[in-house]
């Protein structure tokens, strides 16, 4: 089986990126991020139990049964609809990889915010999507900037891999190169409008670095 | 002479634009410019627009200059990795261009080579951090140059796009990272260009409206299928169908003056992208009311 390795968000950074008057709902995941152990129904009740610590309106939290990865679609749209918690909430945190992200947004209206940050996997592995979600930038110890992007990865989305916002392309809100894909810069933008985030879009990112991995081994 | 130091000198500039040759053969592509420099104060060579590939721009650049014409030598992030594009600053500063126009670039499945290999390892505000560091004398990995590259470098930026919020705050990052002029894409809807002008209000450089005179409904169809971020509105194509055939020059250097006149009071100049009509420019800036003296 293949793996996405996962470490969670520190409890901090993870209330700084919600919005100000969330009501959250925490969502786990029976896939990958159970097998890490940060996926499971007991992490969801840590995190809601940290984030209301925090001050954090939390509305409820589930996990799908392991095995169940929350990248299946079907999966993830029986979790939500598992529970009438979800409709109150206008945000979920989500202890997934980042492949159950782009499902989600189909799913679900409000905000979505990571809780976990994906630092290594398999880009062919696990997900009912063939999309590439993530680059695994923090394998090698750079920068991961999906915090400030929505939780969505514009270097592994976008064609031209920009990560400091949208080309002038996209046409009603289509991806000039794959007419067929939403322009990842308006999921982005809609998700930051959505939690009150819309400042995030204004960090500059510097380049990225595609030194190969192992290339300063002696 | 810099676009900066144009602004500043007539309150205003006027630039146009050539595409290199796909050959060798710069005859036309000279003919263009040369038709077209006496009403403007400085010609764009385009770098493999629509992803087509062409003729390297800094060459017509160099050839615009021994001719006496400014040129704004274009740089696209698509096709070249940074220590390309570094490179590449370089040379056009030692061949004497003084206007560098930054931008990403069409992804090549938009051209005539769609197999090629995507680059973007930089992006367009990326690439003007760069370009800033080069003129302060040092290369991306901290080395000293011996010479700095003195340009002054532009950046474009799509009004008319679905998502104005989002192109504002891209360009003023690319204004953030050192971008001293404007170039915009096409303006076809004055009070919507008016209203992104009165968004960007605090972006203290000059902005270039971009002017394309349509040709012909087909050209509009063309255009709104198939270039990025543009989109003809039914207006103008009602009023090109209805236009006699042996009229339509007129007809469209009318409405394309007519857009320039009607954005020239919120900017401070417009870039006409004339595509082979360069002999319009004078009857297009006379309607737009810009005199030339």
């Amino acid at each position: 089986m293949t793996m996405q390795r996962t470490v969670p968000t520190p409890i901090d950074r993870l209330v700084a990126n919600l919005p100000e008057t969330a009501r959250v709902f925490v969502l786990g995941c029976g896939g990958c991020a159970t097998d890490e152990g940060y996926g499971t129904p007991e992490a969801c009740r840590e995190t809601a139990e940290a984030l209301a610590e925090h001050g954090v309106v939390v509305v409820g939290h589930a996990a799908p049964a392991a095995g169940e990865a929350l990248c299946n679609r079907s999966v993830a749209r029986r979790v939500l609809s598992s529970t009438d918690a979800t409709v109150r909430a206008d945000t979920l945190v989500v202890l997934a990889c980042a492949r159950a992200e782009p499902v989600l947004d189909g799913l679900f209206d409000g905000a979505i915010v990571s809780g976990v940050q994906t630092i290594v996997g398999d880009r062919t592995g696990g997900g009912a999507r063939a999309i590439e979600d993530c680059n695994f930038c923090a394998e090698g110890g750079r920068a991961c900037i999906a915090s400030l992007t929505g939780g969505l990865c514009p270097h592994a989305f976008c064609p031209k891999g920009l990560i400091n916002g949208p080309c002038g392309g996209a046409q009603a809100g289509r991806c000039e190169a794959m007419p067929n894909r939403p322009c990842v810069w308006e999921l982005i933008h809609r998700r930051l409008k959505a939690a009150g985030r819309l400042d995030a879009l204004a960090t500059y990112h510097p380049p990225v670095s595609y030194r190969i991995a192992g290339s300063d081994e002696s | 002479m810099k676009l900066t130091e144009i602004v500043a000198r007539n309150g205003l500039a006027i630039t146009t634009e050539v595409a290199p040759p796909k050959g060798t053969d710069v005859t036309d592509c000279l003919e263009a410019a040369r038709l077209a420099a006496p009403f403007v104060d400085a010609v764009n060579v385009t770098d493999g627009q629509g992803a087509v590939m062409r003729m390297a721009p800094l060459a017509v650049a160099r050839l615009l200059l021994e001719e006496g014409i400014t040129p704004v030598w274009q740089l696209t992030c698509r096709d070249r990795n940074r220590i390309a594009l570094q490179g590449e600053l370089l040379s056009a500063a030692a061949l004497g261009v003084e206007n560098a126009l930054i931008v990403t670039g069409d992804h090549m499945v938009l051209g005539d080579h769609p197999d090629a290999r995507p680059v973007f390892g930089l992006d367009s505000v990326q690439l003007l951090h760069v370009a800033r560091d080069l003129a302060h004398g040092r290369d991306m990995a901290g080395n000293e140059l011996s010479g700095a590259p003195d340009l002054c470098c532009g950046a474009v930026v799509a009004p008319e796009a679905d998502n104005m919020q989002l192109q504002l705050i891209k360009l003023r990052k690319k204004i953030d990272a050192g971008a001293q002029f404007v170039q915009t894409q096409a303006v076809f809807d004055p009070p919507r260009f008016e209203r992104f002008m009165r968004e960007a209000d605090d972006l203290g450089v000059p902005v270039l409206a971009g002017i394309i005179p349509v040709k012909s409904p087909r050209m509009a169809r063309f255009m709104n299928a198939r270039i990025p971020g543009v989109e003809v509105p039914p207006w103008i194509i009602q009023r090109l169908n209805e236009a006699e055939v042996e009229d339509r020059k007129h007809v469209a250097t009318e409405i394309a003056g007519q857009i320039a006149g009607a954005v020239l009071g919120c900017c401070q100049g417009i870039h006409i992208m004339a595509q082979g009509w360069e002999e319009i420019i004078p009857e297009l800036l006379a309607i737009a009311g810009v005199s030339r003296s």
